[in-house]
C-alpha cells in the first residue's frame, strides 16, 4: 500500500438528535493511501458524509482520531479540497470568479489566476460561460464548476461528497469521465462518497462498503479493472462483472437488509438492474 | 418594477397560448399590462372627477376637503416658487431630505454593523434581544418628544427620529440575513484557506446582501415617516411642518399639494434604492417581489 494520507483511527461519532443520542459511526478504522481513488459506498444515513467532514475538520470525533499526513486533525483542514453534495458555487460570483476564488485566497496574481481558471474551465467544456452567474448554468454545469473550483488550486487530497448525486444518468457519466481525466493528469488522492455502486467501481482503486447506521466498515475491495477506464462502457470492461457481483453480495445485505431504509434499497436495486 | 424579468415570464406564459400557425405571436402579458394600466387610469380619473364634482357643487366643504383643480393649481404655484411660510416647497423638501439623508445613513450603518455583530455571535444576540425588541416596540411618536428635549427643536431631533425608524428595519433584516448565511459557503471558503476578514468580505457580506438591501428598501418609508413625525413635533421648516402649518391655517389645498410633493419625493427615493438593489443583486435569478408598496 502507498503512503497513508488519511487515517481514521477507531472513530466513533455520536450526535444529539431530538433529545436522543444517535451513533453515526461506530469504531471506524480506515486508511486512504496517497494517489489512490477511494470510494465509500453505503446506505443513506450510514455516516459517509460524517467521515468526509471529519477529514475536512468540520466535525470532531466523539472517540478516536483522524490523522492527516501523520498529524491528528484539529480544526479546519486547509490541506484537503472539499466538494460538497450541492454544487454550492457562490451565487454572487460569475463562473470564472468562482473558479478564481481559491487562487485569490492563496494570493495568486490576477493574470495567472485568470489563466489557470480558464484552463480548467476549458478542460470541462465550459468555455463561453466564464461570465455567467451560477443560476444561468444547468445543474451539470454548476457541478463541473464546483469540481474545477476545488481542482484549480491543486490540493493534493480531494474529498468529494456524492458530487454527482442529483444529476441524470448521462450527465453523470460525462462528469465521471471528466473527473477521471483530471485525476489521470494530476493523480490527487481522492476520497469519494457515493451511494451508487457502479459509479464507485467505475472510478476507484478501492471501494469501501459501509453498514447501515451505526456506520461501520463492512469490507474494503481493491478494484482490479485496468486504467484508463471507459465509464460509458464500464460494464464491458474486463473484471467489472466479477467485482460488481462480489461487492454487491456485501452491499446488498446492508441496503436491502436494513428495512428502515427502503429508499436506499431502491437505489441498490436500480444499480443491480443496470448491472 | 423589474422590467428585465418580464419578457422571460411572458415567453413561458406565451408558450401555453401558442396561436395557430401563421398568425404572429402576441404577448398576452403585454395585453394584460395594458388592461391593468387602463384600470388604474380609470380609477384615479374617476376619483378625481367625483371629488371635483363634489367640490364644485358644494357636496363637500372645500374648506376642509378642497378639490382637484385647486390642488393642481397649488402644486403648480408651489413649483413656480410660492412662498410657504418663508420658504419655497423645494426648501421644505430639502429640509426634510437633509434630515432623512443624514438619519438614514446613520441608521443604516448602525443597523448593518449591529446586525453583523449579533448575527455572528449567538451569545451577544441573546443578551441584546430583549432590549432591542423593547425599544423597537416603543412607538416613535411616543419617544420623539424626548428627542426634542435632548436635541432641541430642529435638525438634530428630526435626525434622531429618522435613525429610530431606519435602524430597526436595517438591523432586523441584516441580522436575519447574516444568521441565514449557508454555513457550507463559509466552510468551503475556510477549507480553501480563507480566514477572518476575507470570509466576511467575500462570503458573509454578499450572502447577506439581499436581506440588507431589503432592510434598506423598507427603511426608506420608515425613515420618511420618522422625518415627518419629527417635523410634526419639533421643526421650523420641512414638508411635515408645512403639512401641520397648512392644517392649522385651514389651507386644505396647500396640504394636499404638500402631500403630493411628499409622495412624489418618496417614490423617487424608493425607485433610486430599487435601482441600486437591482444593480448590486444582479446575480440573483429572480429578484424578490416588492414587499413595500406605496
Amino acid at each position: 500500500m502507498t503512503q497513508p494520507v488519511i487515517e481514521y483511527e477507531h472513530i466513533t461519532k455520536q450526535f444529539w438528535s431530538q433529545g436522543s443520542e444517535v451513533t453515526a459511526l461506530q469504531n471506524v478504522s480506515l486508511t486512504v493511501g496517497e494517489n489512490e481513488f477511494t470510494s465509500i459506498v453505503g446506505p443513506s444515513g450510514c455516516g459517509k458524509t460524517t467521515l468526509l467532514r471529519l477529514a475536512a475538520g468540520l466535525e470532531d470525533p466523539t472517540a478516536g482520531q483522524t490523522v492527516f499526513r501523520g498529524v491528528p486533525i484539529d480544526g479546519i483542514n486547509t490541506r484537503a479540497g472539499y466538494v460538497t453534495q450541492d454544487s454550492n458555487l457562490y451565487p454572487w460570483m460569475t463562473l470564472r470568479q468562482n473558479v478564481e476564488f481559491p487562487l485569490e485566497i492563496q494570493g495568486v496574481r490576477a493574470g495567472e489566476r485568470r489563466d489557470r481558471a480558464d484552463e480548467f474551465i476549458r478542460m470541462v467544456g465550459l468555455e463561453g460561460f466564464e461570465n455567467h452567474w451560477p443560476y444561468q448554468l444547468s445543474g451539470g454545469m454548476q457541478k463541473r464548476g464546483s469540481i474545477i473550483r476545488t481542482m484549480v488550486y491543486e490540493p493534493s487530497v480531494v474529498l468529494m461528497d456524492e458530487p454527482f448525486g442529483p444529476l441524470d444518468a448521462q450527465t453523470r457519466m460525462v462528469l465521471q469521465h471528466d473527473l477521471l481525466r483530471i485525476w489521470g493528469e494530476k493523480r490527487q488522492t481522492i476520497l469519494f462518497i457515493t451511494h451508487d455502486l457502479t459509479e464507485a467501481i467505475a472510478m476507484s482503486d478501492k471501494v469501501v462498503v459501509m453498514s447501515a447506521r451505526p456506520g461501520t466498515i463492512k469490507a474494503v475491495y481493491d478494484i482490479p479493472i485496468s486504467r484508463p477506464r471507459d465509464v460509458f462502457q464500464i460494464h464491458n470492461q474486463a473484471g467489472f462483472t466479477e467485482v460488481y457481483g462480489e461487492i454487491w453480495q456485501t452491499f446488498r445485505s446492508e441496503v436491502v437488509g436494513s428495512g428502515a431504509d427502503t429508499a436506499a434499497a431502491g437505489q441498490g436495486g436500480a444499480a443491480a438492474g443496470v448491472a | 418594477m423589474d422590467s428585465a424579468r418580464k419578457p422571460q415570464v411572458a415567453t413561458v406564459r406565451g408558450a401555453d397560448a401558442l396561436p395557430a400557425a401563421g398568425r404572429p405571436l402576441r404577448n398576452p402579458l403585454a395585453a394584460e399590462q395594458r388592461i391593468v394600466l387602463a384600470g388604474q387610469a380609470v380609477l384615479i380619473g374617476g376619483l378625481l372627477l367625483v371629488w371635483e364634482y363634489a367640490g364644485q357643487t358644494g357636496l363637500i366643504n372645500v374648506k376642509l376637503f378642497s378639490h382637484p383643480s385647486d390642488v393642481i393649481g397649488r402644486i403648480w404655484s408651489m413649483l413656480a416658487g410660492e412662498d410657504l411660510h418663508g420658504h419655497t416647497v423645494f426648501e421644505h423638501l430639502f429640509a426634510t431630505g437633509q434630515a432623512l439623508a443624514i438619519g438614514f445613513s446613520i441608521g443604516a450603518v448602525l443597523g448593518v454593523v449591529l446586525g453583523f455583530v449579533l448575527g455572528r455571535s449567538a451569545l451577544m444576540a441573546r443578551v441584546f434581544e430583549p432590549y432591542l425588541l423593547g425599544v423597537y416596540s416603543i412607538p416613535k411618536i411616543a419617544i420623539a418628544p424626548l428627542f426634542v428635549l435632548v436635541f432641541g427643536i430642529g435638525l438634530e431631533s428630526k435626525i434622531a427620529v429618522v435613525v429610530m425608524g431606519v435602524f430597526f428595519m436595517v438591523f432586523f433584516n441584516t441580522f436575519a440575513g447574516v444568521v441565514g448565511v449557508n454555513e457550507e459557503f463559509v466552510n468551503i471558503a475556510r477549507i480553501m484557506g480563507a480566514r477572518g476578514m476575507s470570509v466576511t468580505r467575500r462570503i458573509i457580506i454578499p450572502a447577506a446582501l439581499p436581506s440588507i438591501m431589503l432592510g434598506l428598501k423598507m427603511g426608506v418609508p420608515f425613515g420618511v415617516i420618522g422625518a415627518i413625525i419629527g417635523e410634526y413635533i419639533a421643526a421650523t421648516q420641512g414638508i411635515g411642518w408645512l403639512i401641520i402649518r397648512s392644517t392649522s391655517f385651514f389651507d386644505a389645498s396647500g396640504l394636499f399639494a404638500a402631500l403630493f410633493y411628499l409622495v412624489a419625493a418618496t417614490w423617487l427615493l424608493s425607485q433610486l434604492v430599487s435601482r441600486i438593489e437591482a444593480r448590486v443583486l444582479r446575480w440573483q435569478p429572480q429578484r424578490r417581489q416588492e414587499l413595500v408598496t406605496y
